[in-house]
């Protein structure tokens, strides 16, 4: 290589040297002089070709276009950036932003939400009722006993206009078995009122889900599939299930559904109170006497249904140990579920 | 149900750990509640006697005694009220621990003590430490009492359900636990000697209403008396929570807790002539119960009573006039079956529920009353002495027959989901002692036993007895999912999540508050609503069903901003009742409402924050309806509403009024605490969405998608002088109407009021856009237009084109 051409090409570098260690204006006032003022290293070179051997000056001419265009354009770039760093015009990207009111769902309406998607996708319909209900559909027709301690005032709120505040979701049951015919499958999320003292775990108004089941063939092995399916998509693929007797009206048998712990696994926490197991709702076979009063014959088909409570499975879900603080809906509350969905 | 373990061991044969068989039974037929285990303070006990006892010489409460422990005499001082010579008492001595302490030989005041004499409470045997304990004089001295009274017991405590009262007695669960062994149970024993007397001779029974009384036994002991029970009669009685009282009381609580079967002991010489009649109360008759209370009967009131007067509530309480006293010797012992409805009325009307009255209410087993008189007339000659007369009196009319229910095995595998095989079936029923024939190859007839004579009734019953026996978690998991094809849809699902979402977007914090309200809280808010009246509140804060969701808003807004947050923006989607402040009413309606104080944006550190008015909830109301794909916006009509400074409504021809909203009264939000400026909104939102929510999404709905222009549009600003009360809106429509299909857009950009117009002046300032989908639009299309609009516009009295 020709001695000019090495000597540009050291230029080249230097000046790509020199670029980096820019950090000010002056800085790059010092840059600009060597290498793109007046009598700056380019400008000399330009002034060089003259003398150089005729088949060195094409590829002299042309390298030194391209190291022209290439400082130039350095030059812009540092330029910007020099200028950018200037006081005039920083601006202090770490003064806070501008607020946006992102809004929020609230934890029972987002685990209500988790419930029904797991339902749908069993193929339940959700089915809702009204909150004001009649004697009929809250007890008589759900097999309750006319002396079943459930019906005192003591347990249920009347209204002064003969009514109640229904005390389960199951009315939607027989609303819905009233209407339709059975294959019939869905839930029924919903408030409920009870007579209850309000303190950390009770409510005299709390969130239920009823799931009814009715067809040929239905069976309590069914309901217990079905139930282990749910919360397993509720808290993971290694929940199990088991089910204890219990007495309900309007079902036969009837049973209590405990869930292994999520938190421990089944080893034993705070949260399960080392038992390893936590009591999650009520189920059964639907009682044949239900089945009569809405005129569906109890020989042709069988059918099992389910509640259990939305507080209960959102104070688990989110950790939250007083039942009150979902109706006080204090903003320190609720702003902590912002973004869920 | 408190339950001794000890107690089943005596009832029946199993080898499980109190752990273990509470986890079986849970999983049988009665949940545990709770388990406890009583130590009792016995070990290294023994019984010694008090052969002196003089006061300490320095401290007047404390005594100086010498105590025989059959080995040695010591010497113990002894604070307790009765002690006193010729006591046979229970002694520690020295190295003997008494729960955590050991005892030891120290003086007290000066004078050594060499042991303790102890209490009931000391030994944890009952909760009296009122004295010493005092024992039966004729014990061996040096007797260790750990042989009188069990060292240790574990109470489990169950859950018992309303349908099996069987389970409110040792006997019953020990039947359970035989059923899960496949073994019997051991009834106790009652064998004794009768007297040569007939107990008829001196007690005779009628029953007059013998459907509310079906079953009257009468037993008699004569010549016993009353003293303390025995040592570990009064210990078990403790731990099941009972307090001890005396030998005649105490046996026929432990009578009840042992066979379920509810007992009074009456003292014979308090029922006139020794004759018992069973009859309906009369209306208002009164009677004073052994807890010193008088209640007023009714005529459905089962009442014991003897020639001159009520002895005794049937079922429930027996009578102050003839219970049985320190001074009693002839005891008539009942042991009834009384109809569980009505005893279930009584114990309601009276607003008393007693030990009795549970079991009798959920019903007894009728074929009791002899085993459990007997028990107790035994019980009560082993421990108090006397004779018992021979026979009971048993009167019972119309004896209950057992009931007779079949059951097909293959209607239990069907419903269970398992093959229940007739073998299986009736080996499980067999378990529970029912009596089981086969009549055919799927047909079995069973004899309800009488301890489950009103629980049993139907083929279910029995299907359930052998699902829970089988074990409910022995049935699998059935995988099987059953899609209903033709389940509708879910409209109302897809109206609220969108209103949700949408709220939500928009900023707004979803809230949940209770339905339950105060009625005074929601007058404060309007007159015109109307609530639903809950007859027997929890309190008074929680008294009406609410009408309006905006209430509880309020107060929450309230508390918000009273803890000091800048802005406050609250929506609640749930059903009220009632009538609502638009004057409307239904059963069921889901309404939305949203209240929102301060700032539109939070804190700003470098200008003004702009405050919520008016129009930004205007622009919600606007973004909710196209939230939910409304077809139709709605449409803002100002009207004056009561408790509104500034609102607009809207209706629906259907339904007429379904919504308003606007700038709360500042007086009315000073009810709620409020000072500052408050936006509230509230609709129907079923009614207002109307018969769009069972639109279905087809092709050619107004839901589709449509193509846009993409030729450049040509805009136009109109600017005019409008006087009074011509709304915006009345303008813009005409712009509308005359700018045709090229006129694609109308934005009001301007408002300017003030000097140099005249006060009841308003400018308002349009910008027009238009725009054709084929081709640029062309000023020569355009003019003839705007001149048409502006033509019009200004054709309305008092509107001019601004300069």
């Amino acid at each position: 290589m020709h001695e000019s051409l090495e000597e540009l090409k050291n230029y080249r570098e230097q000046f790509d040297h020199d670029a980096e260690t820019v950090d000010s204006s002056d800085t790059l006032e010092s840059l600009r002089i060597k290498y793109l003022g007046r009598k700056g290293l380019i400008a000399q070179s330009f002034k060089k070709i003259g003398g150089l051997p005729p088949d060195v000056r094409g590829q002299f001419g042309k390298d030194l276009n391209a190291f022209k265009a290439h400082a130039n354009e350095r030059f812009d770039t540092l330029q910007n950036t020099v200028a950018q760093k200037s006081d005039e015009s920083w601006i202090d990207v770490t003064m806070p932003s501008r607020k946006r009111f992102t809004g929020s769902i609230h934890p029972l309406t987002l685990v209500e939400r988790e419930v029904r998607k797991v339902f749908t996708r069993m193929g339940f319909t959700v089915m809702r009722g009204p909150e004001i209900e009649d004697t009929w559909h809250n007890f008589d027709a759900l097999n309750t006993p006319d002396w079943h301690p459930s019906r005192d005032p003591s347990d249920t709120l009347y209204l002064d206009n003969g009514l109640l505040l229904r005390t389960e979701t199951s009315p939607v049951q027989i609303r819905v078995m009233e209407t339709q015919k059975p294959p019939i499958r869905i839930i029924a999320p919903g408030r409920v009122f009870r007579n209850d003292k309000p303190d950390a775990t009770h409510s005299p108004m709390f969130t239920q889900v009823e799931g009814l089941y009715v067809d040929e063939g239905v069976t309590f092995s069914d309901l217990k599939g079905t139930v282990l399916e749910f919360y397993r998509q509720m808290f993971g693929k290694n929940v199990r299930t088991r089910f204890r007797p219990h007495f309900f009206p309007f079902t036969e048998p009837s049973a209590e559904v405990d869930v292994s712990c999520p938190f421990c696994g089944g080893s034993g926490c705070r949260i399960c109170k080392q038992s390893g197991w936590i009591e999650m709702g009520g189920s059964g076979m639907v009682d044949p006497n239900v089945f009569k009063s809405v005129g569906i014959d109890p020989e042709k088909y069988t059918g099992w249904a389910f509640g259990l409570g939305i507080e209960r499975l959102a104070m688990l879900v989110y950790g939250i140990n007083d039942i009150r603080l979902f109706y006080e809906n204090d903003g320190r509350f609720l702003e902590q579920f912002g973004g869920r969905r | 149900m408190k339950i001794s373990y000890n107690w089943l061991k005596r009832l029946v044969d199993f080898d499980a750990t109190p752990e273990k068989l509470a986890d079986i039974l849970t999983f049988q037929c009665v949940e545990l509640e709770d388990m406890k285990v009583f130590k009792r303070n016995v070990d290294g006990v023994i019984v010694g006697k008090v052969l002196e006892s003089k006061k300490h010489p320095d401290a007047d409460k404390l005594s100086v005694t010498k105590v025989d422990t059959g080995s040695e005499i010591v010497q113990i001082v002894c604070g307790a009220p009765n002690c006193r010579e010729g006591l046979t008492v229970a002694v520690a001595l020295p190295g003997v621990k008494i729960g955590d302490i050991t005892i030891g030989s120290r003086k007290l005041r000066g004078v050594e003590s060499n042991g303790m004499i102890l209490s009931e409470a000391e030994m944890g045997i009952s909760d009296d430490h009122g004295g010493i304990l005092e024992l039966p004089a004729d014990l061996t001295l040096g007797t260790k009492l750990d042989t009188l009274v069990e060292p240790e017991d574990t109470i489990l405590d169950f859950e018992v359900t309303v349908n099996r009262p069987d389970l409110l007695s040792h006997i019953g669960i020990a039947r359970e636990i035989a059923a899960h062994f496949r073994t019997t149970v051991k009834m106790p024993d009652y064998d004794f000697d009768e007297d040569s007397r007939l107990t008829s001779e001196r007690i005779q029974v009628e029953i007059k209403h013998w459907k509310e009384g079906p079953r009257y036994h009468a037993r008699m002991v004569e010549g016993s008396s009353v003293i303390p029970s025995p040592l570990w009669m009064k210990a078990r009685l403790h731990s099941l929570g009972q307090r001890p009282i005396n030998n005649l009381v105490d046996i026929s609580n432990f009578v009840m807790f042992e066979l379920g079967q509810p007992l009074h002991a009456f003292d014979y010489h308090l029922v006139k002539d020794g004759k018992v009649i069973v009859r309906l109360a009369e209306d208002g008759e009164h009677f004073i119960t052994l807890d010193g209370q008088e209640r007023i009967l009714k005529s459905t009131d089962l009442l014991i009573t003897d020639p001159e007067k009520g002895i005794g509530i049937a079922g429930v309480m027996g009578g102050e006039n003839s219970e049985v006293k320190d001074n009693t010797t002839d005891v008539l012992i009942e042991a009834a079956h009384f109809n569980p409805v009505s005893i279930r009325r009584t114990s309601k009307h009276l607003g008393l529920s007693t030990e009795a009255s549970r079991r009798f209410e959920r019903g007894a087993d009728p074929s009791m009353p002899p085993i459990a008189a007997a028990r107790c007339a035994y019980l009560i000659q082993k421990h108090g002495g006397g004779r018992i007369l021979a026979g009971g009196v048993d009167t019972y009319p119309h004896a209950i027959r057992p009931k007779y229910v079949e059951m097909r095995p293959s209607r239990a595998s069907h419903l269970l989901g398992i093959n229940v095989s007739s073998d299986t079936a009736k080996e499980t029923l067999e378990a529970l002692t029912m009596r089981v024939e086969e009549k055919n190859a799927d047909l079995l007839k069973v004899q309800v036993p009488m301890f489950r004579h009103y629980d049993i009734e139907r083929e279910v019953d029995l299907i359930e007895e052998v699902a829970r026996i089988i074990g409910y978690n022995k049935v699998p998991d059935a995988q099987r999912s059953n899609v209903v094809l033709d389940s509708p849809g879910m409209p109302l699902e897809d109206l609220t999540d969108a209103a949700v979402d949408t709220m939500v977007s928009l900023g707004f914090r979803e809230s949940v508050h209770s339905a339950m309200v105060s009625r005074e809280d929601q007058e404060k808010f309007s007159d015109t609503l109307k609530v639903e009246v809950i007859s027997q509140p929890l309190n008074p804060e929680m008294n009406v069903y609410r009408a309006s969701l905006l209430p509880n808003l309020l107060n929450t807004l309230s508390r918000e901003l009273n803890r000091g947050a800048d802005s406050v923006r609250l929506f609640e989607v749930g059903q009220v009742g009632g009538v609502d402040w638009f004057g409307q009413k239904a059963d069921q309606r889901i309404h939305l409402a949203f209240a929102v104080a301060g700032a539109y944006s939070p804190t700003e550190f470098d200008r003004k924050p702009g405050l919520y008015d008016f129009y930004d909830i205007k622009g919600d109301v606007e973004a909710l309806a196209a939230g939910l794909s409304l077809d139709k916006a709605p449409t803002f009509e100002y009207d004056v509403v009561d408790n509104l400074q500034l609102s607009f409504v809207f209706s629906t021809k259907e339904h007429g009024r379904t919504g308003q909203g606007g700038i709360l009264r500042q007086d009315v939000g000073a009810r709620y605490g409020i000072e500052q400026p408050v936006c509230i909104f509230e609709v129907d939102l079923i009614r207002w969405a109307g018969d769009q929510i069972d639109d279905v999404k087809r092709p050619g709905s107004p839901h589709g998608y449509s193509t846009f222009s993409r030729f450049p549009s040509n805009e136009r600003d109109l600017a005019f002088l409008v006087e009074g009360q011509i709304s915006a809106q009345s303008i813009e429509d005409i712009i509308r109407k005359e700018g045709g299909e090229l006129l694609r857009d109308v934005e009001l950009f301007d408002l300017f009021q003030g000097k140099p117009l005249a006060k009841n002046q308003r400018s308002l300032a349009y910008h027009l856009v238009f725009r054709a989908d084929d081709r640029t639009l062309t000023d020569e299309e355009v003019t003839p237009c705007v001149k048409k609009i502006i033509g019009r516009v200004t054709g309305l009295d008092g509107v001019q084109l601004r300069g």
